[in-house]
């Protein structure tokens, strides 16, 4: 089945081959936890919770899939809007990034620990971030849209991408700054 | 081309993702084994979707969240009606094919075009009749499609608008709020989310919308144009015989669509709002409203005056059973546009739709021109 086209999963899939959905799901399920790992920052449990209320709601509303789309994109699409909704749900707060943390992670040796610190460091990066500004920077940052395109994505006006790429890059360096030091 | 921060995106992108948690695909594969068979989920979509609730039979006064009791103005030059609403937005135009009779018809999307018959030309001279100081500093323009064709759902500009709207309407008619909050636009879930005061009360608005809106799923001539309001916006405008609490009769619905570049995605932005100031279209100027004080069934004369506002400024955009919308921009918080007088008199669709940063709403009524 993995070796199958997107349009031929996906026809299976809406006949309900069950096969094939998950399939399909496979093939797409790396970037689809990057983008909710990072939306939600970095809460593997929330990252869960979303990627299951998205794949059922892409199994829910395959029927109504207009086979000339992209179904990579459209995986896309639901993923971002139940990282939304979960974020509104869970009311995802950023964690404060607290000394005994921060001093944790400065004084984590070189490799291999030096990948984990940067880890955490980005994770918490993220998490000292305000909905908004972690979803406007992941979308530019991370996902590499343009401003404007984000501006359309968050329904902003694009001044309003720029001010929030601003305050949340200059968080997320200050950060990465101090893990390095 | 990106904006990418060179440092941020490299964390992010080092950034290790991990898998799921042990037991992420059991768990879905026993929730996908609770859903229900095909057929179900899937259902045959009905004979074609609509549904608005912009005006109740009736009522001259409809609360933009589409939930608000409707209420009269008491005033016949200024009538409120209701709308939903969206971002973005430039121009474009409304086809329309004679089909039979003389009344216009909106050809169904989805059936390609059919002969447009267009009006010799729309506004020119009848501008005079605009008050100085508007027409000075509110300016119009008119756009109108490329040639002569109606658009299609198979024109890349506004391909999948209507299927969106399709699929929104003909969920909310069986019932299915998941399927309708799918195919809902950001702006709108956030918008009914500040009304509603938690994510779980969207489901519950767009249930209550179920007799509004889903009443256009069992339309049995519902047709539907997709008005491209520029790159990634459109207006899709519905009309057809609809039945609601047992009256049957003729509608439109106007409904924005919204593209999220980031899925070759249409979403449905009903409820575009801003929830911090709200919204709430009103049509005026030398319309006569119906005997009920609607808007709908109301009369406007040729070379008449139409206001509108919803307390903010930004762009509105009118036509009249023509080809063309035409833009203009508010002065203190109203726009004025005088119907052009190549105007073939007889029943006609006014579409108003209006956009600024926070809100964009479109409205469709059925009305006289005299």
């Amino acid at each position: 089945v993995s070796d199958h086209r997107d349009d031929d999963l996906v026809a299976r899939a809406v006949a309900r081959d069950r096969d094939a959905f998950a399939a399909l799901l496979h093939r797409y399920d790396a970037r689809l936890r990057g983008l909710a790992y990072k939306l939600l920052g970095g809460d593997r449990h929330a990252m869960d919770d979303a990627l299951q209320e998205a794949y059922l709601r892409a199994y829910r509303a395959l029927p109504g899939f207009r086979r000339d789309a992209d179904v990579g994109s459209w995986l896309y699409r639901i993923v971002y809007n139940a990282c939304i909704d979960e974020l509104r749900r869970a009311r995802l707060r950023p964690a404060p990034v607290d000394a005994e943390a921060r001093a944790d992670l400065a004084s984590a040796g070189a490799d291999p620990a030096t990948v984990v610190s940067d880890r955490d460091a980005t994770v918490r990066a993220l998490r000292a971030l305000p909905d908004d500004q972690r979803v406007t920077l992941v979308l530019v940052d991370g996902e590499g849209f343009d401003n404007v395109t984000a501006a359309r994505i968050l329904d902003v006006a694009p001044g309003t991408v720029g001010s929030r790429l601003s305050r949340a890059r200059a968080t997320v360096r200050r950060i990465l700054e101090e893990v390095e030091r | 081309m990106t904006d990418r921060d060179p440092v941020v995106s490299r964390a992010l992108d080092d950034l290790a993702v991990p898998d799921h948690a042990p037991g992420f695909w059991a768990r879905l594969d026993q929730a996908l084994d609770a859903e229900p068979a095909a057929g179900a989920a899937g259902a045959t979509p009905a004979a074609g979707p609509t549904a608005p609730p912009a005006a109740p039979p009736g009522a001259d006064v409809v609360d933009l969240t589409g939930r608000g009791a409707p209420r009269r103005t008491g005033h016949p030059l200024r009538i409120l009606a209701g709308m939903a609403a969206a971002v973005a937005a430039v121009v474009a135009a409304v086809a329309w094919a004679v089909g039979g009779g003389d009344e216009p018809r909106l050809v169904p999307a989805d059936r390609g075009a059919g002969t447009v018959a267009r009006p010799p030309s729309s506004s020119s001279g009848s501008d005079a009749t605009v008050p100085a100081a508007t027409a000075a500093s509110a300016p119009e323009t008119t756009a109108t499609i490329p040639g002569t064709t109606t658009p299609t759902a198979s024109d890349p500009a506004v391909a999948g608008a209507v299927p969106a709207v399709e699929a929104f309407l003909d969920a909310l008619g069986r019932g299915d709020v998941t399927a309708a909050h799918d195919v809902l636009g950001v702006r709108s879930e956030m918008y009914l989310e500040s009304q509603a005061g938690s994510a779980a009360g969207v489901d519950e608005f767009l249930a209550g919308a179920a007799a509004s809106y889903g009443a256009w799923a069992s339309s049995p001539d519902a047709t539907f144009t997709p008005i491209p309001l520029g790159p990634g916006d459109c207006v899709v405008v519905v009309r057809g015989t609809v039945t609601r609490e047992g009256a049957t009769r003729e509608a439109v619905l106007a409904l924005p669509v919204r593209h999220a570049e980031s899925a070759g995605f249409w979403a449905v932005e009903p409820w575009a709002v801003d929830p911090a100031t709200g919204a709430r279209l009103e049509i005026g100027g030398d319309l006569v409203p119906s005997a009920e004080g609607s808007v709908e069934g109301g009369s406007v004369p040729r070379e008449g005056i139409l206001s509108a506002t919803v307390g903010a400024e930004g762009t509105f955009w009118f036509a009249l059973g023509d080809t063309r919308l035409t833009e203009v921009p508010t002065l203190d918080g109203t726009a004025t546009w005088t119907v052009p007088i190549s105007t073939p008199t007889g029943s006609r669709v006014l579409l108003t739709a209006f956009r600024n940063d926070t809100t964009f709403v479109a409205s469709a009524f059925l009305v006289t021109v005299t």
